[in-house]
């Protein structure tokens, strides 16, 4: 309970903080409007890939391509781990 | 000699992969469904509801997390089977020998059991097999004298109230490459959504930890929302970058959030999506007409020709998503 007061009382203190501080421009509408048509784009390529290569086909690959880029980092920690082993006896 | 032995392994694979996605274009459920644990009582409010009528409602059917939205944030939903159409005797019985037509077809009058336990009436509701964890039945269940199921499934007239286990899958014929490419396939895709359900419960018990109770959540939630409204307000067009990303992980996060993974079609038969059928249009380029870019037509037109293009498209992209694994693989073991 006592971190939940110090979070809330952490994030207030920030929100006086930022209510306090000049507000600077907001975001151009061109801007937003530039990123919905690009979401707009990206979605129908996903929809697109979908239909080509087949929904399920599409989650294995974001899936594997997921699995590629953590690989490393996972890999690196669960070694850092067993190193920390000295039974295992792992360099 | 090794490297050649390890070509042929890939090969083999990767063509058994491609095997097994064109022999079964919908997701096959060829697993149990896990006990329900944790549920909300929903007997009491259940059985008190009006709605409630013991001759209909049979099952009592449990999202797979509850964590994300479901329904509105309700957890489970209660379905009324219909007599025409008894969906769970024909997967019990292993007829249809794909359960997820049967879970992706629409219910009707459902009632959603919310968090509370109390009921909602939704009419109509379309779920997918995706969303299930487990299938609980609320009374006994009676099947008529048309029920031809397995016999090495246990009698289902003895199913009470608890968790209807699918009926085992039969032993792959050693000379049937597609049932051992498809166990397989089963194997790595369960393994790998158990593996993703394992990471979210840890992470969701490591937030427990630190944010006991669930009334705090709200506290959180509604703190995090004000200081994100007053810092979009101040800080502007600052915040664009981060929208932009988020805007982009939203767009991507289409291709997991999707509960059907049946396949798609533009020609006969299949779940078709007007959005891609209707192909890519430019407006108002003939006078009022609209010229459209109709790839898809070629599935229609020329199925033959559809059907080997896409072959070859997955079967390439298999490959080179087994290759970009096993470059992976050597990377890191190699260095």
């Amino acid at each position: 309970m006592q971190l939940v007061f110090m979070v809330v009382g952490a994030m207030t203190i920030l929100g006086i903080g930022f209510a306090m501080m000049p507000a600077l421009p907001p975001v151009p509408p061109e801007l937003i409007a530039f990123q919905n048509g690009f979401n707009d784009i990206l979605l129908n390529a996903i929809q697109f890939l979908r239909y080509f290569f087949s929904p399920m086909l599409m989650w294995l690959a974001l899936g594997v391509i997921s699995t590629v880029f953590l690989a490393e980092p996972i890999y690196h920690a669960v070694m850092w781990v067993l190193r920390k082993i000295p039974v295992l006896n792992i360099k | 000699m090794w490297s050649r032995i390890k070509f042929l392994s890939i090969t083999l694979v990767a063509l058994g992969l491609t095997t097994v996605i064109f022999s079964s274009p919908t997701s096959a459920w060829d697993g149990d469904l896990p006990a329900c644990e944790n549920v909300p009582d929903y007997t009491t409010a259940l059985q008190a509801d009006p709605r409630y009528n013991a001759d209909t409602i049979s099952f009592v059917v449990f999202k797979r997390s509850w964590s994300g939205p479901f329904l509105n944030g309700n957890p489970g939903i209660a379905l009324t089977w219909n007599a025409e159409y008894d969906y769970l005797k024909i997967q019990i019985s292993g007829q249809s020998g794909n359960v997820s037509n049967v879970l992706n077809s629409q219910v009707d009058n459902a009632l959603i059991i919310n968090a509370d336990g109390t009921l909602t009436d939704t009419g109509n509701y379309n779920f997918g097999v995706s969303d299930v964890t487990c299938i609980t039945a609320v009374h006994n269940v009676v099947y008529d004298s048309t029920y031809t199921g397995s016999t090495s499934y246990p009698d289902p007239l003895n199913v009470d109230t608890g968790t209807i286990d699918a009926p085992p899958s039969e032993p792959c014929d050693w000379w049937d490459l597609v049932c051992v490419a498809q166990k397989i396939y089963l194997s790595v895709s369960s393994g790998f959504t158990n593996m993703l359900n394992a990471f979210n419960e840890f992470v969701t018990n490591i937030g427990e930890i630190f944010v006991p109770g669930a009334d705090n959540e709200d506290i959180f939630t509604t703190t995090f929302n004000d200081l994100n409204t007053t810092m979009r307000a101040k800080l502007g067009f600052l915040t664009y970058p981060f929208d932009f990303i988020g805007g982009i992980i939203n767009t991507l996060m289409t291709l997991v959030d999707s509960d059907s993974k049946v396949e798609w079609h533009c020609g006969l038969g299949g779940q078709s999506q007007n959005g891609v059928c209707a192909g890519i249009c430019a407006p108002n380029v003939l006078g009022e007409n609209s010229v459209c870019l109709d790839i898809a037509g070629l599935e229609k037109k020329f199925p033959a020709l559809w059907t080997t293009i896409i072959f070859i498209a997955r079967m390439v992209l298999v490959i080179g998503l087994i290759e970009l694994l096993r470059k992976k693989y050597y990377s890191i073991v190699k260095a």
